[in-house]
């Protein structure tokens, strides 16, 4: 027990260095490392507190994904390296008002964290007593596709609403990515029929263990965007309109299963006999359609269309 | 079963020290490519001594196979990643490290 | 203390970290690496206080796998926004730039 909790504060103190780092350290590629690493390190939490979907969903996203996404993004700042910058940041977190103001909100939430009483409503406990209803006999599957559906599906739909969001930013057209070596292309040519298998895997798994279709989607993403990087799949262009066309789908499958189940009662609740059945067929059409908006975040990210240059003119 | 928990633990502790080994590596070495040396080299096999030691102890034979099935993938990740860090710093021209001449 | 108590006063110090970051920091990209600090201090602090007494708790747990996806989602329009505005002014801060240079002459 002890030996647990000493890796545990051990694990706390790497958490918060590497979040210090991210914000502290002078290059910002470094930075963007030291943001991956905390990613892997809250995984690694994640995995302390029980709580293996999470686990799963931040190696995947909040590490690999956004790791991915940040340091793309970094190769569109073609910035000459400035080495002021190295005593600015530091300068910044040493204005004093704000400092003594972000000291004192750390102490006023701690202090609240170890006075808050007991929830009145035990919740595993209900969950627990639900799940024979459910279709499903993971707890977390339950709670995010029947108990609280809606959220799940606003989720989806926040997701269409950022991709959106990011077609209409409309990127400027770059220069391609460096070709990288002939190793990586035989990487994915193995790698990705198994991740395919994996996400299936996962997908399968969600109605009895951990796993489910954001982190199916995840990997299905992450087969794509290896694919994108070996070369052996191109960029996807705004102008493509099947990739609207899917990512619509898992919104438009969801919303239909709704409006469908809104004569029987609620929103979002299933008739226990076809529950196991409908949420498959949910989280089927989720795992394509996020997969495709995931990877979209990454894949869409350019357009070589010529869209830019007309704005350009617009603008003048 | 006596013999197979010796073995396990005694994979488990090898494991233990060959990535202690490799992190000393990364923190000491000189350049990108001894320290890449350490990571695909100590780290890999210390991984493998850390698979076979917890797949001795699984209770199911799909959980070993699982836990074995990780070893293979990752050797081919970083073996890749490896050589696509290393392509990449000898086309930035980042000199291999030399000892001084005396 | 148990670990949840633990990881959830972890989150809190992440979520004061984040917003001093977005507050404090100039670069677009360095906030927004600030803000999914502060995001992950969030979902640290839903799952460890739910599971402060060390059962575990599947409807935190579900709810932080939704944050994660839309925290992905809200980064990835963020960077595109970060990008859009380089490569219409050049700057890589809120601040026009010769405003900027002024302050740091």
């Amino acid at each position: 027990m002890t030996t647990a909790l000493a890796f545990e504060a051990l694990l706390a103190l790497l958490l918060l260095w590497s979040a210090w780092q991210t914000l502290a350290t002078p290059q910002m590629d470094r930075a963007v490392i030291m943001f991956i690493v905390f990613g892997l390190l809250l995984t690694l939490v994640w995995s302390r507190l029980q709580a293996p979907d999470i686990a799963l969903a931040e190696a995947a996203l909040g590490a690999g994904l956004t790791g991915t996404l940040l340091l793309d993004a970094l190769t569109a700042f073609r910035q000459p390296n400035r080495s002021a910058k190295h005593g600015r940041v530091l300068a910044a977190f040493r204005r004093f008002p704000a400092l003594l103001a972000l000291l004192l909100l750390a102490a006023a939430l701690l202090t609240s964290l170890t006075r808050l009483p007991l929830p009145a409503v035990d919740l595993p406990a209900a969950v627990a007593g639900q799940l024979g209803s459910s279709g499903v006999s993971h707890p977390v599957t339950a709670v995010l596709l029947n108990f609280r559906g809606y959220d799940t599906l606003l989720e989806v739909a926040v997701l269409l609403l950022a991709l959106t969001g990011i077609l209409a930013v409309g990127l400027p057209a770059e220069r391609p990515l460096l070709s990288l070596n002939q190793l990586v292309p035989t990487l994915a040519r193995s790698a990705v029929p198994l991740m395919v298998l994996a996400a299936f895997y996962l997908l399968w798994a969600g109605a009895h263990r951990p796993g489910g279709a954001f982190q199916a989607a995840a990997v299905l993403a992450a087969a794509a965007v290896l694919l994108n990087l070996s070369q052996l799949q191109s960029r996807w262009l705004p102008t493509q309109h099947w990739i609207r066309l899917v990512v619509g789908a898992g919104l438009l499958l969801f919303v239909g299963i709704a409006a469908a189940l809104l004569a029987g009662g609620g929103l979002l609740r299933f008739p226990p006999g076809q529950a196991g059945l409908l949420i498959l067929l949910i989280e089927s059409g989720l795992t394509v359609s996020l997969a495709v908006n995931l990877a979209a975040f990454y894949l869409l990210r350019t357009s070589s269309s010529g869209q830019w240059a007309g704005q350009e003119d617009s603008h003048e | 079963m006596l013999f197979v928990e010796l073995l396990s633990n005694l994979l488990l502790l090898t494991g233990g020290f060959f990535y202690l080994a490799g992190t000393v590596g990364l923190l000491r070495f000189p350049d990108v490519y001894t320290r890449l040396h350490t990571l695909s080299k100590a780290d890999n096999l210390g991984l493998g001594c850390l698979l076979a030691g917890l797949a001795l102890k699984a209770d199911s034979l799909v959980l070993a196979l699982k836990l074995l099935a990780i070893w293979p993938l990752t050797l081919i990740a970083s073996a890749v990643v490896g050589y696509a860090i290393a392509h990449r710093a000898d086309r930035l021209g980042i000199p291999a490290w030399q000892r001084e001449k005396p | 203390m148990s670990s949840g108590l633990l990881f959830a006063a972890v989150g809190c110090l992440l979520l004061v970290l984040g917003v001093g970051g977005v507050l404090l920091l100039d670069h677009l990209v360095r906030r927004i690496l600030a803000f999914n600090l502060m995001g992950s201090g969030i979902f640290l602090v839903l799952v460890g206080l739910a599971q402060r007494s060390g059962r575990i708790d599947p409807v935190p747990q579900a709810m932080v796998l939704t944050g994660i996806v839309v925290s992905v989602a809200a980064t990835a329009l963020a960077l595109a926004l970060a990008r859009r505005r380089y490569a219409d002014s050049g700057s890589t801060t809120l601040q026009d730039k010769a405003r900027r240079e002024d302050r740091h002459d």
